[in-house]
């Protein structure tokens, strides 16, 4: 029988520091999953929520935005304010805050009985890979200043906005949308009620308003999958292994001032399971000495512990910490070699295939040049999740390597809307400038061209217009000429012909879009090199300086 | 109900919607030899003027009858504010509402399927917030739900023979045609019966090869108890998207009629135009679906 507890019994009811961790969790998961929805049009041009709020509060992406463009990006300042933050209470974000983390605590509390025997066993075989993760840290920040940041695929922000944004969302809107609409061919007594669930749903925005489609949704997909199943060979695999960011912030927690004590596994622990096997960070080395970056103060150990004897305290770290990052000479030797062979392979891979972009590859409104565009996008997928038409897709391989998951606009999946100015809004770095509506009207995406082969008017003397009848160009970019045809009959008719005014167009695609024949359009938009007049170089600059306009909810009407 | 018969039923219905139901529906005017007769009226203050209007082709009560469903079809087909004068005049939708509300409609449902991005739409056409500002919760403007359409089959058509539309715009008691006059690059205006595209699913672009012909089969199955033409503003060119002032001309006329084709026949005058001049209303013309000659036409100052 075990000895009684040294705890008075009114202890059991105040609810702990780990049920005020767990309403954390939970809060910022609803708090993510709130601007996530709010990332979208609502009835205004502009976005009032700090929809990009994750994504500021991010240093790694803060960090290598400003390595990869070579700028200072004023809008990051809440990751200033997360790092002071780590320096009091060390990695408490992974912890307490990180949307991912608090999804892989409910896969594991899920999947307890599976996870807990799988991980048991790997727990032995995986704490030796500890530095894996600040080699990964090096790697992002090091490629991001050899100009192919790779922090938008190890973000964890970038990552779950992703996946959230083109497999999950869309996903839930299909799913919920086949149900309303099989029930609506129901009888009234059964339709109705379905209906007007799907209404209230849709009313509070639970529901997307829209369909939306996106590429590469399988490669998505599995990423996220794996990052899950990861959770089967040892507790929070990702965080303790992976993510750059936790690598971050460990490295700064290293120094802060709320500390765990006591700093080794207590001898004698009376406890079903002590420290060791407890803690969900791996944060206890082989010989029971606390590791201090890896913990992220779920404080689990302190609600578990019989006597009480685990607890945090304020308390001055030491100037050389205790442990060692344990990053070896040949650890950092990779990363530096890696980080400088990843961007070369890249530019050989460029080198081979095409060396400009393709004809039809087409950016956001407002993006300037490519290399600059890329530098600065970390693939986060808002911009993605914001569109009004499902227009901006994810590239695979046709912007080269480096534009792995870049937003592409589809012109022909759907059109860049004439007046919206939402994915400037959104961008979290200004990789997309934040334009208003007034100078978007004329910011040149590429130009539109008929292929007269095809075009009905042209190729078969059939009338159509339907792209000039969409043009939002109040001076029209397509206009027509009037032709006498002979017909086969021998009578003629007037058919007007569309042709592009290639002053006036700005390549926004809803002609080729709107085109009626099957398969590809008879009009497309091609890329082209005229800059767009206030994007590019220009935007940047201000950018640079933190002019107003780079600020994401300021400088619109 | 016991709960065989429920599965019955959910089986049942099942397998006639996964069969497909092709709405067999076949309209057209109610007396063809009585002449026609339009109301126009001009003035500053749209919802009287409405309601002379539609007081002088008989009263809303000749159309709404108390329990109807109706369906207030107005053209929201673009992301642009009242003044370009693209989509139907809010206030005058707003009128029409209420006079179907006042008639003891059981619901009113305001919808079209725009061209442009459809929240921006309703929302900067302003006709949305006009339908909500009623605050009748039987008045609803409501985006088009894909799930809706239902192919139909046109019986007596010439050339669109088969075409998805809207099952809200097929059920209706009452549909009214609430379209704006603007100009047009194809059919010269758009009016009445180019408005009714907008229950239409589909490539609608398809719809744009002989399109005077396909505008009159798809009359067919789709006829107004009333149309309502909006010439508050008219786009006197570049439509039907338009996009500047200079092509809005402010003229304050409203038109009503219960023949579709002498509503688009007066309206193509306020353009300078004749009634024959506009395609669509001459095949329509011909197909029997109403008067085009003014001169056979009774009209009503309002």
């Amino acid at each position: 029988m075990a000895a009684p507890s040294k705890k008075p019994w009114w202890k059991s009811l105040v609810p702990g520091w780990r049920a005020v961790r767990r309403l954390s969790q939970l809060a910022f998961l609803v708090l993510f999953a709130w601007l996530f929805r709010s990332t979208a049009y609502s009835d205004s041009n502009i976005l009032h929520r700090p929809v990009n709020l994750f994504f500021h509060m991010d240093p790694l992406v803060g960090a290598s935005a400003m390595l990869a463009g070579k700028v200072l990006l004023t809008a990051f300042w809440p990751a200033l304010l997360l790092l002071m933050l780590t320096l009091i209470f060390g990695r408490f974000f992974c912890g307490w805050v990180c949307p991912i983390g608090t999804t892989l605590d409910y896969v594991h509390r899920f999947l307890r009985p599976i996870t807990r025997r799988t991980t048991i066993w790997g727990q032995k075989y995986v704490s030796r890979w500890r530095p894996m993760r600040y080699i990964v840290l090096l790697l992002v920040l090091l490629t991001a200043f050899f100009a192919w940041p790779l922090v938008g695929y190890l973000d964890p922000f970038s990552l779950w906005m992703r996946h959230w944004t083109t497999v999950l969302d869309p996903a839930w809107y299909s799913g919920s949308t086949a149900v309303v609409a099989h029930s609506y061919h129901y009888p009234p007594w059964l339709a109705r009620p379905v209906n007007s669930t799907y209404g209230f749903m849709a009313n509070h925005h639970i529901i997307p308003f829209g369909s939306s489609v996106f590429h590469l949704v399988g490669v998505t997909l599995g990423i996220a999958v794996i990052v899950v199943l990861l959770e089967f060979v040892a507790r929070r695999f990702w965080c303790r292994y992976l993510c750059p960011l936790g690598g971050m912030l460990g490295l700064v927690g290293r120094w802060s001032l709320v500390r765990r004590l006591p700093v080794k596994m207590c001898a004698g622990c009376r406890a079903k399971e002590n420290c060791g096997v407890l803690c969900r960070m791996g944060s206890f080395d082989e010989k029971g000495k606390l590791i201090p970056e890896s913990c992220n103060l779920c404080m689990d150990c302190v609600a578990k512990c019989p006597d009480d004897v685990a607890r945090f305290k304020v308390k001055m770290p030491p100037a050389t910490p205790a442990t060692p990052v344990g990053l070896s000479r040949r650890g950092v030797l990779t990363a530096l070699v890696a980080s400088a062979a990843i961007p070369l392979a890249a530019k050989v891979t460029d080198a081979i295939g095409p060396n400009d972009p393709p004809p039809h590859l087409l950016r956001p409104p407002g993006v300037g040049g490519e290399a600059d565009f890329l530098d600065l996008c970390i693939r986060c997928g808002e911009c993605m999740k914001v569109c009004v038409n499902n227009a901006l897709q994810p590239a695979g391989l046709e912007a080269g390597v480096k534009g792995l998951f870049s937003p592409v606009l589809i012109p022909r999946l759907n059109y860049c809307e004439y007046d919206c100015t939402l994915c400037g809004q959104v961008c979290p770095t200004g990789a997309i400038p934040n334009l208003v509506a007034a100078v978007k009207d004329k910011t040149v995406i590429g130009k539109a061209a008929f292929d007269r082969k095809r075009c009905l008017p042209w190729a078969k003397n059939e009338e159509c217009l339907v792209c000039q009848e969409h043009c939002p160009l109040p001076q029209k970019a397509i206009t027509t000429t009037t032709c006498l045809i002979t017909q086969a009959d021998g009578k003629t008719k007037l058919l007007k012909r569309p042709h592009v005014d290639r002053n006036l167009c700005i390549g926004c695609g809803i002609c080729e879009n709107k085109c009626p024949l099957d398969g590809p359009s008879a009009i497309r938009v091609y890329r082209t090199e005229e800059l767009p007049p206030h994007g590019g170089a220009q935007m940047r600059r201000r950018l640079r300086w933190g002019h107003p306009e780079s600020h994401p909810r300021r400088g619109q009407q | 109900m016991n709960r065989r018969d429920f599965i019955s039923q959910v089986a049942a219905w099942s397998a006639a919607s996964a069969a497909v139901p092709f709405f067999d529906v076949e309209s057209a005017r109610s007396d063809p030899k009585a002449q026609s007769s339009l109301a126009v009226g001009k003035g500053v203050d749209y919802a009287s003027l409405v309601n002379r209007v539609v007081a002088r082709v008989g009263g809303m009560g000749a159309f709404v009858k108390r329990g109807d469903k109706v369906v207030v079809k107005p053209n929201i087909g673009w992301d642009r504010t009242p003044a370009q004068g693209a989509n139907t005049n809010p206030e005058v939708v707003k009128a029409i509402v209420k006079l179907a509300l006042d008639h003891g409609a059981k619901e009113v449902l305001v919808f079209d399927r725009p061209c442009d991005n459809p929240q921006r739409s309703y929302h900067n056409s302003g006709i949305r917030q006009a339908v909500a500002s009623i605050g009748d919760h039987r008045a609803r403007c409501e985006f088009i739900q894909n799930w809706k359409f239902v192919p139909v089959q046109i019986k007596r058509a010439k050339v669109l023979h088969e075409w998805p539309l809207y099952r809200p715009a097929l059920e209706a008691d009452c549909y009214i045609n609430v379209p704006i006059a603007k100009s047009h690059n194809l059919t010269r205006l758009t009016l009445g019966l180019k408005n009714t595209m907008g229950v239409c699913g589909g490539n609608r672009g398809h719809i744009h090869q002989q399109i005077p012909q396909k505008l009159t089969d798809l009359a067919l199955v789709i006829a107004p108890k009333l149309t309502i033409i909006d010439a508050t503003r008219i786009m006197l060119r570049n439509g039907p998207s338009g996009g500047s002032l200079t092509y809005v001309k402010v003229l304050n006329t409203i038109l009503a009629s219960t023949d579709p084709v002498a509503a688009d026949a007066y309206a193509t005058t306020l353009f300078g135009l004749k009634p024959a001049d506009i395609a669509p209303t001459v095949a329509a013309y011909r197909r029997g679906l109403g008067e085009i000659d003014l001169a056979k036409i009774k009209i009503l100052e309002a």
